[in-house]
């Protein structure tokens, strides 16, 4: 519901984009997760309600920004020698829209979205967003819409009202990997112990938090947008940026 | 590392399974022969899911399986085992929510054998006179069988 309503991640997401003017915007979104890497390429890309219907605000929902296609084939041209596919069939998946709608209210910024390839494994997710780097000085902003703590299988059977002691503990680690610099530890969540775990049960929520990292140049620093910190919580809110 | 061929063996036995779910189970009036019609392997995935004769988690691991197969043909060398590990993951929390944590090594084979074992028996259920509630096993006869499997 956070397209629709104002809370107190939506409100810092506002403030954080307000001054920004950027040209274009390219979306790395948790619900593109597809057999491959792709690129929105219409002019104008139609509003997808991936999600199961609840016949309310969101179904009727609609992000009407423009597409970018020379971004898109920029884009494709950039990631060479990873293929492409200049995708005519998705658009803006409520990944994106969620956070464009607060971002960039008045849709008058360009966006394309750009796919994680499930096929591949989290260190090509990092890598891969760094052959993007000439836009950033060209005024495309990158965002990635996912969660670091994402397992809401768990708060569905019996059982599901055990402590997610779990959540918080993960939190406190991202973030201290985060401020000196862990990357590599990032990248090999899997490695991390069960609460890594618990928090990143399967890698789409989790991939585009490491392809914003990827793009961290030498000397960036990352700021906090809004901390996440829900409490023991099967889902994690952290936002920031790398400027 | 696994083989795309056993892979492929395994998704062919699989894929067999969907059509003849889908012809079972799909009004037909003109008779289509749906093993014969431009469906890719998703293409069907996604009328068995429509037809709830398979849950999402089910659905995900044979979209997994294909998706390692078809990176394996690209390149035999290809690290899938993060997808049999996400694979793993979605068959065993569609059994039970709370199975999070699994530590034997997980494996295609049997997480196709299960799905393919449900389709059917999902299938022989739709096709029955009478359902009744009992018709569907509870979470521990699953948890049995994929444990079987594997």
């Amino acid at each position: 519901m956070n397209a629709v309503t104002a809370n107190r991640y939506t409100d810092a997401w506002r403030t954080f984009f307000t001054p920004l003017r950027p040209r274009a915007a390219i979306v790395i979104s948790a619900h593109w997760y597809v057999g491959g890497t792709r690129v929105t390429v219409q002019a104008q890309p139609r509003t997808v309600h991936d999600f199961v219907s609840s016949k309310g605000a969101l179904d009727r929902f609609d992000y009407p920004a423009p597409g970018d296609v020379a971004l898109a084939h920029r884009v494709r041209d950039l990631l060479a020698p990873t293929p492409v596919t200049l995708d005519e069939r998705w658009g803006y998946d409520h990944g994106a829209w969620v956070v464009l709608a607060h971002a960039f209210p008045n849709a008058d910024v360009p966006v394309i979205e750009l796919s994680l390839d499930r096929t591949q494994p989290p260190a090509f997710h990092y890598a891969l967003t760094r052959a993007l780097d000439p836009l950033r000085d060209e005024g495309v902003v990158l965002i990635g819409s996912g969660n670091i703590i994402h397992n809401l299988e768990i708060g569905r059977g019996p059982g599901s009202d055990a402590p997610m002691d779990w959540a918080p503990r993960f939190a406190a680690d991202v973030h201290r990997r985060l401020e000196r610099g862990d990357h590599a530890g990032l990248i090999a969540y899997d490695r991390l112990g069960r609460d890594a775990q618990l928090a990143v049960p399967t890698p789409d929520h989790y991939l585009p938090f490491l392809s914003i990292l990827g793009a961290q140049r030498d000397g960036e620093r990352l700021t906090t947008i809004v901390d996440g910190d829900r409490g023991a919580y099967d889902l994690g809110m952290l936002s920031f940026a790398i400027q | 590392m696994i083989a795309a061929a056993a892979l492929a063996d395994e998704l062919a036995d699989l894929e067999a399974i969907f059509d003849d779910a889908l012809a079972t189970v799909m009004p037909n009036p003109v008779a289509l022969r749906f093993s014969d019609l431009p469906l890719d392997f998703q293409g069907k995935r996604d009328l068995v899911f429509a037809l709830a004769l398979l849950a999402e988690g089910e659905n995900e691991a044979a979209l997994i399986a294909g998706l390692a197969h078809d990176a394996l043909v690209r390149d035999p060398a290809f690290d899938v085992a993060h997808l049999v590990r996400e694979a793993w993951y979605y068959v065993r929390t569609s059994i039970d929510p709370n199975w999070q944590f699994d530590d034997p090594p997980a494996s295609f084979g049997p997480a196709l054998t299960y799905v393919g074992t449900l389709l059917r028996e999902r299938v022989a259920a739709a096709t029955r006179p009478a359902k009744t509630p009992s018709d569907e096993p509870g979470a521990d006869a699953r948890r049995a069988l994929l444990a079987r499997l594997r």
